[in-house]
């Protein structure tokens, strides 16, 4: 394994002017669409694929995977300064990102996840270099069960450290597992909740519920204060993190960058277990759980340091298995096959120069998201001090925009107002949001995987512990879970809830 | 703003070499084709299934050459939800103008024994032609226990182990299922059927050894197959496989699985014949440009031409194909 040699060879196709060239428009582009709300990556891909023909297969495969990254880059604007996630990895980060805004550290929010989303798509660049043979051994180890088993430990994870009271965090995933199941079901064919409307045969698109509930919602509830939002999200802090702040900020930025490598590798929902499950973990070890949810840079750091090594390693199926993982890596496939590239096992040996290439580009990419995004964050925080009549109408115009491109259904709008509501109510009634949302994304993986782990078993329900991954993931959630009724440490929760309350 | 521009000029570029073949074939025109009716605005192409995959990757290929002979952009609409159904209804109801052309695969004349309130079928549009097709592979692990067996081996097995030898297919009564019933009914063979949400959640499922085979596309397959790590048994083409000429059509082998997947551009029924006929004139033309036929060789889609007239034929046996195995394996409605 000539690791050096490799990167060597990468660096030296990355850094041609073209490339770079291309890396730049790549990520500017995912940038843009990231920060509008439900104009997500697929749609930019598909429209720019016709312009690729003429390029050089690397100049097109940076281009593209720039979008990628850089849209998820791009998301936690959005999701930071106006509480709008346009990526379900994005969902987490408006919980304190969007809190530090409210609090003036508008700027040091952006900058925080810039860095770490730097410092982790370094680490994720030198994962797939040094290992994405490995990993991809690891992707196909995970069988029906021991996904399961994963679904599991999020959703149990999402209770534990969700800071109300256990039985709101309870009903509100059960409640996303519920509109979860609208769709059709995969084993019988029958069409479960659907009423008979063709759009929703395949289920609620994430991006519909997700601007409904938190960005609509928002909206309504702001609106309700009046213009009082805008006067309180005046910057009061700079850019930088001081010292202290950035040595507070590093460990998350590691935690998140090794966990968000590791579940990147595993096609759907990982780069969305990533984020989530690094916010989970640095609310567990934190020494005031209280001040997540508040504006705590931790929960900002770790997340979306993790989504981004998640995003750099999710290539890793499809350059090494020719599985897409998701949407997106569909969209690369498609991509590499019309330059006459199969992406599988023998892209790293047959076309080592396209392999590293990429990989060496996805580092620059980065580096040019820093450069290019810390002097911007000046002027996405300048969106701030709209005011609000005016922003709203233009919140609103852009999540209608998104929300019907998905699939160029109205009643999809129908939906996101339907959300929209839900989510005032849900509001209201003090209830958070991001478990109902994990219950939603997680809760039809969890029912396959079920489902297909029972019936592959014979419905012997064994085989979740006979399986050594499976029965390690289950161990992990019968600790949380004991943590989490160790009667002192219920305590300790509800003396938090209560200093909420007052 | 510089990309924009930057894809603008691409555009116009490649476009302006498109274009000047045409302007060739224009010149040499008999007065009586010049009288063909074309578009003289942009196109609409509704594809049944979101950006990438199989479909839209078909559109796009074709779409990019079929410019030239059109004259006019061709828009691609991805038209994804209810798996289809959305998108045939809009084919079947847009405005007969020539402007809103359809691409359908055989799923037109199967959705109606599965899924409830399908109203389109055989009859509900004019087909102008065939443009590509597909094989289902009957696809098992390399190093697995049915690696070494060839496909007679391998249903003999199944038909002895009844229910215990699962197989992936993706979603439910879809052609892959379809082509799972139809190896059981020729051979006897008994599989435990497992569903699953597409092509390459079933390969992965292959490969790490939860479902031991599958029916999947050349395209979901080949690199795995290439690498050495699947191995395709049999097919239900009617010729050779393209890259894998060894492998038999499972009538070779005295199995009756031949339901054929193919994939064709269409207009609404109501489309007067002038526009028709010329539509007809220019899906022939890009089929017969050889530049259509690299693209697809490059992105592992099946070269397949039949004209409007031999496509009518094709639609007709599918749906007499698909009424009798939907009432052999008892297919329900869905509600």
């Amino acid at each position: 394994m000539d690791f050096i040699g490799n990167l060597a060879l990468g660096f030296s196709v990355a850094v041609s002017p073209t490339n770079i060239f291309y890396c730049f428009v790549g990520v500017l582009l995912g940038t843009l669409v990231g920060v509008l709300p439900g104009i997500g990556p697929i749609a930019t891909m598909a429209m720019l694929l016709p312009a690729t023909y003429a390029l050089e297969p690397i100049s097109a495969l940076i281009m593209l995977a720039g979008i990628y990254y850089g849209a998820q880059y791009g998301g936690s604007t959005s999701a930071i300064l106006l509480k709008l996630p346009g990526e379900s990895s994005a969902v987490i980060t408006t919980l304190d990102g969007y809190q530090m805004a409210q609090k003036g550290q508008a700027e040091l929010a952006l900058s925080l996840a810039a860095i770490g989303s730097f410092i982790a798509g370094t680490f994720g660049t030198l994962v797939l270099s040094a290992f994405a043979p490995l990993l991809a051994t690891v992707a196909v180890k995970f069988g029906a069960a021991e996904y399961f088993c994963l679904m599991v430990l999020g959703l149990v994870a999402a209770i534990v450290l969700s800071s109300g009271p256990l039985l709101k965090a309870l009903s509100m995933i059960i409640l996303g597992l519920l509109f979860g199941i609208i769709g059709t079901d995969i084993n019988s064919g029958l069409e479960r909740y659907t009423f008979g409307i063709p759009e929703v045969s395949s289920g609620i698109s994430f991006a519909v519920v997700a601007l409904g509930l938190f960005g609509v919602s928002e909206i309504l509830a702001n609106l309700e204060t009046g213009e009082k939002r805008a006067v309180v999200s005046k910057t009061i802090e700079g850019l930088w993190p001081t010292r202290a702040q950035m040595r507070q900020a590093l460990p998350p930025i590691l935690r998140g960058s090794v966990l968000g490598s590791l579940l990147g590798v595993l096609p759907g929902g990982g780069v969305t277990m990533a984020s989530f499950g690094s916010y989970s973990i640095e609310k567990k070890i934190a020494k005031d759980p209280s001040r997540f949810g508040k504006g705590a840079l931790e929960g900002v750091a770790g997340p979306e340091s993790a989504n981004n090594s998640a995003a750099q390693t999710s290539f890793i199926p499809l350059l090494t298995l020719g599985v897409p993982s998701n949407g997106v890596m569909a969209m690369m496939m498609s991509a590499m096959m019309l330059h006459n590239i199969r992406p599988g096992p023998q892209v790293i040996t047959s076309t080592p120069e396209l392999f590293w290439g990429l990989v060496a580009s996805m580092w620059l990419g980065n580096l040019i998201l820093v450069v290019l995004n810390l002097p911007l964050i000046g002027i996405w925080v300048k969106l701030l001090q709209v005011p609000y009549r005016l922003l709203y109408l233009v919140i609103l115009l852009f999540c209608c925009i998104g929300i019907y491109s998905i699939q160029n259904a109205a009643t999809d709008i129908y939906f996101g107002i339907l959300f929209a509501i839900l989510g005032y109510v849900f509001v209201k009634l003090r209830c958070e949001l991001v478990p109902f949302l994990l219950g939603f994304i997680l809760g039809p993986m969890l029912e396959d995987n079920l489902r297909r782990a029972m019936l592959l078993s014979g419905g012997d329900a064994t085989v979740f512990v006979t399986r050594p991954i499976s029965a390690s993931l289950l161990a992990v959630v019968a600790l949380l879970l004991i943590v989490a009724l160790l009667p002192k440490i219920r305590r300790k929760r509800e003396e938090v809830f209560q200093d909420q309350e007052a | 703003m510089k990309n924009h521009s930057h894809q603008s000029v691409v555009r116009s570029a490649i476009r302006a070499a498109a274009l000047l073949p045409f302007g060739l074939a224009l010149a040499a025109a008999s007065p009586a084709l010049a009288q063909d009716w074309k578009p003289t605005r942009p196109v609409n192409l509704i594809v049944p299934s979101n950006p990438g995959g199989g479909h839209d990757n078909n559109a796009r290929i074709l779409a990019s050459t079929m410019e030239k002979y059109a004259g006019q952009p061709i828009n691609i609409v991805n038209q994804a939800a209810g798996g289809g159904v959305v998108a045939y209804n809009q084919m079947m109801k847009a405005k007969p103008d020539g402007y809103t052309v359809g691409q359908i695969s055989v799923s037109v004349v199967s959705d109606q024994f599965r899924i409830s309130g399908v109203t389109y079928n055989k009859d509900s549009y004019t087909y102008l032609g065939q443009i590509s097709s597909d094989q289902n592979l009957l696809v098992v692990k390399a190093d697995g226990p049915f690696g070494k067996m060839n496909v007679k081996e391998f249903v003999a097995y199944a038909k002895d182990n009844p229910g215990k030898v699962p197989f992936g297919v993706s979603g439910n009564w879809t052609n892959h299922d379809y082509t799972r019933f139809q190896i059981e009914d020729a051979s006897g063979a008994k599989f435990l059927r497992v569903p699953q949400k597409g092509g390459s959640e079933i390969v992965l499922s292959i490969l790490s050894g939860d479902v031991q085979a599958g029916a999947l596309y050349p395209s979901e397959v080949k690199s795995q197959v290439d690498a050495g790590a699947l191995k395709i048994l049999a097919h239900n083409g009617d010729r050779a496989l393209e890259g894998w000429p060894d492998v038999p059509t499972f009538t070779s082998q005295g199995l009756a699985v031949d339901l054929s997947i193919w994939r064709a551009l269409v207009l609404p029924k109501e489309t007067p014949a002038n526009i028709v006929a010329g539509w007809r004139k220019i899906l022939e033309e890009t089929m017969k440009d050889p530049a259509v036929k690299q693209a697809y060789a490059t992105a592992g889609i099946g070269y397949a031409y039949r004209n409007a007239e031999d496509m009518e034929k094709l639609v007709e046996a599918a749906d007499n194909a698909y009424r009798t195995i939907s009432a052999k394996a008892g297919v329900k409605v869905s509600n």
